[in-house]
């Protein structure tokens, strides 16, 4: 499955680099590798997808399931010990890294779930912009 | 094909929360967008719902910042998906630092203007967005640097030509 790299999660990972929540050994040991794990397709084959600590469906305020929207986490994670997240949209057989994100609080998660549903209406009308593929 | 649509009943509570905001003094422009914004796409009335039940000025603020975000994502939309060149992750580092080069120069314009509180009021975007805008390495969208450049009378050429690539 390709995993298209958007501008949401370009400009988000500029931002988390410029606010050094991870460094560049943990971005090529753990981050990238992780999110490579999806280039084997999906339903993925590999069992961390099974793990609710690893990877997760996507859910709005009303606490239901976000269609085609997940999220894969990483805990006490870089120096700062902080719960990142990035959200994917996967549609269209391909796999849509959006947002990156610092889970903070649960307000900064639902915050993020609620654009994420915007990303996804975007994906699924053609109105987003693509920086390539991992 | 759109997944997320807002519902007609969440559509009156996006004019509920319209009159809530401009209750607190927030810019008729941006309520406006909001508006405009929350009753298509089920993702931005939900930014609105978690504005009116935030009970500190801090998430408010975030929620404002991020309504903003949304807003001008969308002034920026295409039809189609569009091609921008792929970055290196090696590259974003310095590309991050030339960014907040740019926005902290910008930023002093700014001032030299009277500041960031007389940009939102001309503007009617937010002083969170603008904190935030200035303050984050995420990469400015043309929405926002043209809101600025109106706000001021700023040169186009000195102020925005180097992101409209």
């Amino acid at each position: 499955m390709n995993i298209v790299l958007t501008e949401w999660s370009l400009s988000s990972y500029l931002d988390l680099k410029h606010s050094k929540v991870f460094s560049d050994t943990e971005y090529k040991r753990t981050l990238r590798p992780d999110i490579e794990l999806l280039k084997l397709g999906w339903p993925s084959p590999c069992s961390q997808f099974s793990n609710p600590h690893f990877w997760g469906p996507a859910t709005g305020l009303d606490g239901a399931t976000i269609q085609h929207g997940f999220k894969m986490k990483w805990h006490n994670f870089g120096n700062g010990k902080v719960q990142l997240r990035v959200a994917v949209v996967i549609l269209f057989g391909k796999a849509f890294l959006c947002q990156g994100y610092v889970k903070n609080n649960a307000h900064k998660d639902k915050r993020e779930m609620a654009k994420l549903k915007n990303r996804i209406n975007d994906i699924s009308k053609g109105t987003y912009e693509h920086r390539g593929f991992l | 094909m759109s997944i997320f649509l807002t519902s007609d009943e969440q559509k009156i509570r996006v004019y509920e929360i319209a009159a809530q905001m401009k209750k607190i003094g927030l810019s008729i422009r941006f309520i406006s967008a909001c508006v405009e914004q929350a009753r298509e796409y089920e993702g931005s009335y939900d930014l609105m719902v978690l504005w009116s039940e935030a009970d500190n000025e801090k998430d408010r603020n975030e929620v404002i910042a991020d309504l903003q975000d949304e807003i001008d994502w969308q002034a920026d939309s295409h039809k189609k998906p569009l091609k921008k060149p792929f970055i290196k992750f090696d590259d974003l580092d310095a590309i991050a630092s030339d960014i907040m080069k740019f926005k902290n120069a910008l930023r002093k314009v700014v001032d030299r203007h009277g500041g960031i509180a007389k940009l939102a009021e001309r503007s009617g975007i937010p002083q969170p967005s603008l904190s935030r805008f200035f303050n984050s390495a995420s990469l400015p969208r043309r929405a926002t640097l043209y809101k600025i450049a109106e706000a001021f009378n700023l040169n186009e050429k000195e102020i925005i030509s180097a992101w409209l690539g």
